[in-house]
């Protein structure tokens, strides 16, 4: 039997060490100014970002603890200061057809020197036109016009009147027209003095009455043409006035534009519909006009307070800047923190006005790819797969690489009122997710357009390797984590201490964590606590405080726990030995905390067929790697003692006092020396905890949580008194995960506690029982009092009875 | 003299009314005043005797002002056109008293056109009416009932013509004279009950008499809190004149039929020159 070797303190926790580097605290260090550890990443965004074509969107994946965002805006904000400049996007009338606005690009800062330039005509206008067709120039020309058409229309209508009169008639107004009335004396002749007159002289008058109605006809049917000719000549003055009166103003507009092709024809544009609709201009801005008068013009270029019509007279001048791009150099790099549907893509807003609700072109309100476009748009991609209809409307988009903005309702056809359709805007823009890794596995594999559209992974590590060079860096990495949030300064030895807790946090003496979140939690929370010490600066001490207060804060089941072991509500047993019964351990997550726990595993055999029941898999309170962990246990039996003669067992192993679900293989060594017991009626020593996964060759293999399961059973060893005769077997594998507890190490220092490494089920079960584990002779034989000749003695008389038993059920006695 | 002893306060108001767009903005004036005024309206309209004379011959026929078709009318069809006249009348009539919360009547008269207007004035202190009828002289005209009331009629005639309102500011002609003080306490009764400015053309060719002549304007106003303006003229320019109220944005002028103003012109030849609701009196 080999002597096993138990680890030494030193090899339970990896200390930090700043070797050849003299500094005394963070105050001594330079920041890191980049991101440690994440080279495939930085190189993964250097690619998306220098990839121009479509399909080359970025999916940065990784836990929610690494700091993504800082560091994608970091590179993205570097590269966008080297690019151009992004432009201003501006939504104008659209004098053809109201309801498609029409979209406006400007170099970037014009698109408020145009509203603001609009906005003056716009004040100006009313006063200007008003001036122009109240000035006498105006009044008199139109006069003329009237005067000419009406004077024509009178001389024909007196010189008919005269006529009709000097042969006896005069032209009367009827209520609907006109009639000739024969005079006598002046007046109109009454119907008595009409019958006295001869026949003949009545048909002479009425051939002249018909003569004069035929003039009177040609008259009036000319009419409409002359008032129609009038029209067009005053239509025509007011366009020539309205023109005069606003070209200047205009002009000055120009003058500011003459690179943009597009604002002069939109100056184009405005001009002809001033023209066009100048009365209406200077119609709306008198007071107590009609429904303006209830809501109050205060100013033409305010647009609050106006209804659609008035509204749409002088507003149609005005420039929405959708996106101002002023402020800005370079490309725009835009995280938007609510992605909704409508926070993406924009929306058309309404304002409700006497219980109807009106729109315009000036209420067309920006997303975040409009903010972002020409640059970068950083989203959740939680947040986005979540919100309704946003993640579809982001990839319809960005397949088109067109952005129109349209509700929801709109675009899956749901709603057909009447609205706004404003002209889509060219997109061009790399956007950027924020994810989790299952996310984007899921989304690789279920969502069909995923892996077109973000071709770019940029996975983020969660760890770092622990060397001296790597352990300076995330001294700086604290460093500039103290200084961007005003922290106090760390000596050197709290520095160190964070690192060791980097290690711990991957369970890793050889690793350090790069979830930064978390480690910025520490340094707050140790900050807190050298304060309430009135440390100047942050010392060891406090960063172990904030560690054990962390600890404490979350240990509540944990306690909870160790209480019901302590009251032996949960039977766990620390000295002695037995049969068929090990301590097995687990490791529970619940919320942020994460703690070990010893559990009793039993094993019971009888005759059977070679099955190994697994209790917990038959009332599927088993998981399935538990489940594969026990049926291991089969092949390991088979293999080493079923060669000559099959397996006449049947054994049963349980987690007693488990009644959530078990899952996990750590625990399948402790389920194998248990079974091993209970064959050959080995005790096994109860002051031992066992944690390791078996494979059927009985190697033993790394598991999880090591350190959570080994501090789990010393705490009840010293809850119970530490006899010196305690401690827990390790698979070999797992040593350099080791960063246990003060209290642990110091134990281990004192003899009082053991943390065995084993490789082997034999090891281990030599550890355990205190009995070799023999080795089979040239005769295939396993010398005695080993526990492989117990068991296969074992086996072999369950193997005897039942074939006794067999030979009994068909009627034969065996010799 | 004492201001207010010839002036009658404006308590019944007559229009006088036919379906001309005239008519109607003198009917609008009326019923603001009348508002303003706390005054009684009466809306009358003429069935012009004469339709009738005519349809009792043999060869009566009306040529349509809009299609120009002609068709024989019978005594019938005037009537049924006369009262689809008088109802629309009547209607218009009720939808602006009612608006304004007015007192107000209609009445509907047949006979002379003007004998009956000129008759119903007898119980007004006020007549509006419009400047012509349908009538296609050019809108500058006076129409002949126009020019007769204007001629017959004791009684101050206000009269527009479309697309002319009373405004916010009234002019009055001051010329020192007994009858243009009258004008004034009219002009400052309106104004005051309309919360409108005045403007006062103090007319005097002699510049002599200026103070004089303001002071007697102050006077007349003292008691009031109408805004008031004071522009000399030295000519009657009746173009000028124009040109003032439309700076003004008037308004009603207030002028006296025999206003030393209008001296050197025919009246209804200096009427027509001018271009704003008129308020004459005598």
């Amino acid at each position: 039997m080999d002597k096993w070797k138990e680890l030494t303190p030193g090899e339970l926790y990896t200390f930090c060490e700043f070797k050849d580097t003299a500094f005394e605290s963070t105050e001594d260090l330079q920041d890191l100014e980049s991101f440690i550890g994440q080279d495939r990443v930085i190189s993964a965004v250097k690619f998306g970002i220098q990839m121009k074509k479509d399909g080359y969107n970025i999916y940065a994946l990784g836990p929610d603890e690494t700091d993504k965002k800082n560091l994608i805006e970091h590179y993205l904000k570097k590269s966008a200061l080297q690019e151009d400049d992004a432009v201003d996007w501006c939504y104008i009338y659209n004098f053809k057809d109201n309801r498609k606005p029409r979209i406006l690009k400007l170099p970037v800062g014009m698109g408020n020197e145009l509203k603001k330039l609009m906005s003056k005509l716009i004040d100006e206008l009313p006063s200007v036109l008003t001036s122009a067709f109240e000035s006498e120039e105006y009044q008199n020309r139109q006069q003329v016009i009237e005067e000419e058409g009406k004077d024509e229309e009178t001389r024909r209508f007196n010189e008919l009147s005269e006529r009709a009169q000097e042969q006896g008639f005069a032209l009367l107004r009827t209520p609907a027209g006109f009639t000739f009335a024969p005079l006598k004396d002046g007046d109109i002749m009454a119907p008595e003095d009409l019958k006295n007159i001869p026949e003949e002289e009545q048909k002479e008058m009425e051939e002249t009455v018909r003569e004069l109605q035929k003039e009177l006809q040609k008259i009036l049917r000319k009419l409409p043409g002359r008032q129609r000719e009038m029209r067009e000549k005053k239509k025509d003055l007011n366009r020539e006035i309205a023109r005069y009166a606003v070209n200047d103003l205009i002009d000055d507009i120009r003058k500011r534009f003459t690179e943009e092709p597009d604002v002069q024809t939109f100056l184009d544009d405005v001009q002809k519909d001033i023209v066009e609709n100048v009365r209406d201009i200077i119609g709306k801005q008198q007071p107590g006009g009609g429904l303006s008068a209830l809501l109050q013009i205060q100013n033409p270029s305010d647009t609050s307070g106006y209804t659609s019509d008035d509204f749409s007279i002088l507003n149609r001048y005005n420039v929405n800047v959708m996106v101002d791009n002023s402020e800005l150099r370079g490309a725009p790099v835009i995280f938007e923190d609510n992605p909704t549907y409508k926070n993406l893509i924009g929306k058309v807003e309404y304002r409700s006005q006497l219980g109807a609700l009106t729109t315009d072109f000036s209420l067309i309100k920006a997303g975040a790819l409009h903010q972002a476009n020409g640059g970068y748009l950083i989203v959740d991609a939680r947040k986005v797969i979540m919100e309704p209809f946003a993640w579809e409307g982001f990839k319809r988009v960005l397949k088109s690489g067109k952005l129109r903005i349209e509700s929801p309702g709109e675009s899956y056809g749901l709603i057909n009122t009447v609205s706004l359709e404003p002209e889509p805007i060219d997109l061009n823009v790399k956007v950027i997710l924020l994810g989790e890794r299952l996310l984007y596995y899921l989304l690789c594999t279920y969502d069909p357009e995923f892996n077109d559209l973000f071709k770019v992974e940029a996975d983020f590590e969660d760890e770092i390797d622990r060397s001296d060079e790597n352990q300076l860096l995330y001294a700086r990495m604290i460093t500039e984590m103290v200084r961007d949030n005003n922290l106090k300064a760390l000596k050197r030895d709290a520095i160190a201490r964070v690192i060791e807790y980097g290690s711990r946090l991957v369970s890793d003496g050889e690793k350090l964590s790069i979830q930064t979140h978390d480690i910025l939690d520490l340094l707050r929370e140790a900050n807190y606590w050298a304060g309430k010490e009135n440390h100047s600066l942050t010392e060891r001490s406090d960063v172990q405080t904030a560690i054990d207060q962390m600890i404490y804060r979350s240990s509540r089941i944990r306690d909870r726990v160790q209480q019901t072991i302590k009251r032996k509500t949960l039977f766990i047993d620390t000295e002695g030995a037995k049969i068929g019964q090990i301590n097995g351990l687990s490791v529970l997550m619940i919320g942020k905390s994460m703690f070990g726990k010893p559990s009793r595993i039993t094993a019971r055999v009888q005759i059977g067929k070679g099955e190994v029941i697994n209790i917990e898999r038959e009332v599927e309170l088993s998981g399935p790697i538990h489940s594969k962990g026990v049926l291991i246990l089969s092949g390991f039996l088979g293999q080493r003692y079923a060669i000559q003669r099959p397996l006449s067992l049947s054994a049963s192993l349980v987690f007693e006092q488990s009644y959530s679900g078990v899952d996990g293989d750590s625990a399948s060594s402790a389920e194998l020396y248990v079974l091993l017991s209970a064959i050959s009626g080995i005790p096994i020593k109860q002051s031992y905890a066992i944690t390791g996964s078996v494979n059927q060759h009985g190697e033993i293999q790394p598991i999880g949580g090591v350190n959570e399961k080994i501090e789990g059973f010393f705490d009840v060893c010293a809850d119970r008194g530490l006899t010196g005769e305690q401690g827990v077997l390790i698979p070999q594998s797992n040593v350099k995960n080791l960063m246990l507890k003060q209290e642990v190490i110091e134990a281990v220092e004192d003899g009082k506690f053991h943390i065995i490494p084993v490789d082997t089920v034999d090891k281990g079960m030599e550890i355990l029982t205190g009995m070799p584990m023999g080795e089979r002779d040239e005769n295939e034989r396993f010398p005695e009092n080993t526990i492989n000749f117990k068991v296969e003695e074992r086996l072999n008389q369950l193997a005897e009875r039942r074939k006794v038993y067999s030979g009994l059920q068909n009627g034969r006695k065996w010799e | 003299m004492t201001e207010k002893s010839d002036i009658r306060k404006v308590k019944h108001i007559l229009v006088a009314l036919d379906t001309s767009p005239h008519s109607r903005a003198a009917l609008e004036a009326a019923v603001a005043l009348a508002e303003s005024m706390d005054a009684e309206l009466q809306g009358l309209f003429v069935e012009d005797i004469n339709w009738f004379r005519i349809t009792k011959r043999s060869f009566s026929y009306e040529i349509s002002d809009l299609t120009g078709r002609i068709r024989s009318i019978e005594s019938m069809d005037i009537e049924q056109e006369v009262r689809a006249q008088a109802t629309r009348l009547r209607r218009l009539m009720d939808e602006m008293g009612k608006k304004s919360k007015i007192k107000y009547s209609f009445r509907t008269v047949r006979g002379g056109v003007e004998e009956e207007i000129l008759t119903a004035t007898e119980s007004a202190d006020l007549i509006t009416l419009g400047r012509l009828g349908h009538s296609f002289r050019k809108h500058t005209e006076l129409g002949k009932t126009a020019k007769t009331i204007i001629h017959q009629s004791r009684k101050p005639v206000l009269m527009l013509q479309q697309g002319w309102h009373i405004g916010n500011t009234n002019v009055a002609i001051y010329d020192g004279t007994d009858t243009s003080k009258k004008g004034l306490i009219l002009a400052k009764q309106i104004a005051q009950s309309q919360g409108n400015r005045l403007l006062i053309v103090l007319y005097l060719p002699e510049i002599s008499h200026y103070n004089e002549r303001v002071e007697e304007i102050d006077h007349i106003f003292e008691d009031s809190e109408i805004k008031y303006q004071i522009r000399l003229m030295r000519d009657s320019d009746l173009k000028e004149l124009n040109r003032l109220i439309k700076k003004q944005e008037g308004g009603l002028l207030i002028i006296p039929k025999n206003s030393s103003f209008l001296y050197g012109e025919k009246l209804e030849d200096a009427l027509e020159i001018i271009q704003s609701p008129l308020l004459l009196f005598e």
